[in-house]
């Protein structure tokens, strides 16, 4: 008799054994034929984790190993200036991850786990140790977590409407973005980042799309930072917002609706905190247009001259 | 004790019923391939139908991730796991840990069953009908077996999980004449130290029970 198996499998082995309680039947354990499962879950420390999913254009089922490999690349290259970041703070000029020490980068080191047959959802997670900073100020302890967390809120910046994208990210990052654009414009529809930090459940951060509208505001963001004129004078202003984990600023400067955001190194938030609300003088590269200041990155600050702060 | 003495099987499903042999082996990396590759991919299908059809309320087991954390040593490295199989088909598997304290008997210690399931495939759902029964059964059996061999007399501790495994244990207790277990107990801490199981009910075998739950599949 024709068999409809496809595959070789080992039969289960019958046998006319039956045990004491089952010689007058199952009927009367009928209650205990499904098993429930006993025991409890145990607590494995769950890594935050970045599931990528690539949309081939129209509608195709595969993809050329070039563009896997570039999605890779890049989302870990994007990783490490995240890390960079998370451990130093945004740092608009740095571009070279040659200088950034080995432990930076082993922080952001994204791992594969086996590829789900039928999609193109690369599952990865950074499992890596949490890395001790001596800075010199107070010891501060980054963990994965703070590079996916910084990973989220540097691509999120781009997800804003053109007209809005105000990013402090490192142009090396926004480099590393743009390069995204490769895969889009070969054969990737669109890429989605679909970041998970545990605990957080489904309020987490929501999924990040790129496609060739969040490249054409990244590249935007990279021709505005290389046409803006810097200036290394400092500005003075009323410091109205800190945000000491994204590291960033704004300063009041003249009315009350001219405001100028800024970026600043962890080495001086401990410095910035006290002077929340008060005249301050920000040493550092102001940015402006039409004459106009609008960003600055912050390497210094001081209370205004005459100012007993 | 010898394993030749028993014969663990489980059963057939549907009126014949008939006894298929369960081999019961240490987890390894055939059954690491198969929790990721079936038996997650089973629970993956059973939730995703759950989903389509609107269905809330997702039971329990779907959401075990046993392919992930049967491979978790650090804070368990006295874990012992063991798979059932009938053929290439997974019955089940069991995770037991030794030396547990008998919340019973002063000084006696007891083997923790730390966690007992089927294979999704031998659980009825909307979605598939069950290929073997009474799983559970032939597991607890074997962890008793685990027991006398490893000189804990064949006494057994452990938690349900929820009011589904708590119910099936009252009703395995019920049919054997309220012999199996000692009274319920809950503030019981599991090897593990979670603070989730002190919620739990916590129940342990009396040794007449445990005798009864091997015994049963001793050859004839």
């Amino acid at each position: 008799m024709p068999s409809w198996r496809t595959t070789a499998v080992s039969e289960p082995e019958y046998t006319d054994f039956r045990p004491r309680w089952a010689r007058e039947g199952l009927e009367r354990y009928a209650a205990l034929a499904d098993t429930p499962n006993t025991g409890t879950e145990p607590d494995v420390r769950p890594a935050p984790r970045l599931p990528t999913r690539i949309l081939p254009r129209d509608g195709q089922s595969r993809l050329t190993a070039a563009t896997l490999s570039d999605v890779l690349s890049t989302t870990q290259r994007i990783l490490n200036f995240a890390s960079y970041e998370a451990v130093y703070g945004p740092s608009p000029d740095f571009t070279d991850l040659r200088t950034a020490d080995a432990q930076v980068l082993r922080l952001a080191k994204l791992s594969i786990e086996p590829f789900d047959e039928g999609s193109f959802v690369i599952l990865g997670e950074l499992a890596e140790a949490d890395l001790e900073i001596d800075s010199g100020e107070e010891p501060r302890r980054v963990s994965a977590r703070n590079v996916l967390e910084r990973f989220t809120a540097l691509m999120s910046d781009f997800s804003a409407p053109a007209a809005q994208v105000r990013s402090a990210a490192s142009i090396g990052a926004i480099q590393a973005i743009e390069e995204l654009g490769k895969v889009l414009n070969r054969e990737a529809r669109l890429i989605e980042y679909r970041p998970f930090l545990p605990g957080q459940g489904e309020q987490g951060p929501a999924a990040i799309v790129v496609d060739r509208g969040f490249v054409e505001r990244v590249s935007a963001a990279r021709r505005a930072r290389e046409e803006s004129r810097e200036s290394g004078e400092p500005i003075e202003g009323t410091l109205t917002a800190l945000d000491i984990v994204r590291g960033t600023l704004k300063l009041r400067i003249g009315s009350d609706r001219d405001f100028v955001p800024g970026t600043f190194p962890p080495l001086i938030r401990s410095r910035l905190i006290p002077m929340l609300g008060c005249v301050v003088r920000l040493h550092g590269v102001v940015e402006y247009t039409r004459r106009r200041p609008t960003h600055i990155r912050v390497v210094a600050v001081e209370p205004p001259e005459g100012s007993s702060g | 004790m010898d394993e030749r003495d028993y014969c663990f099987v489980v059963f057939e499903d549907g009126d014949a019923g008939r006894s298929v042999v369960a081999q019961v082996t240490r987890h390894d990396d055939r059954s690491k391939r198969y929790f990721r590759g079936v038996w997650h991919k089973m629970q993956q299908a059973f939730t995703t139908f759950h989903e389509i059809a609107s269905v809330q309320s997702v039971p329990g087991w779907a959401g075990w991730k046993v392919h992930d954390w049967c491979d978790q040593v650090q804070g368990c490295e006295d874990r012992q796991k063991y798979v059932a199989w009938c053929g290439d088909m997974m019955a089940g598997f069991l995770n037991v840990r030794p030396d547990y304290p008998s919340q019973h008997q002063l000084g006696q210690k007891v083997m923790y069953v730390e966690h007992m399931a089927a294979a999704p495939g031998n659980l009825h759902t909307p979605v598939w009908r069950r290929r073997v029964s009474h799983v559970g059964q032939m597991l607890l059996a074997y962890a008793v077996f685990q027991s006398k061999s490893q000189g804990l007399g064949g006494l057994l501790g452990l938690h349900a999980a929820d009011a589904d495994s708590l119910g099936y244990y009252r009703r395995l207790n019920t049919q054997r004449g309220g012999s199996v277990f000692h009274p319920e107990r809950t503030g019981v801490s599991g090897p593990a130290a979670r603070s989730a199981d002190l919620a739990k009910v916590y129940l342990e075998t009396t040794q007449p029970g445990a005798d009864a739950l091997l015994e049963d599949y001793r050859r004839v």
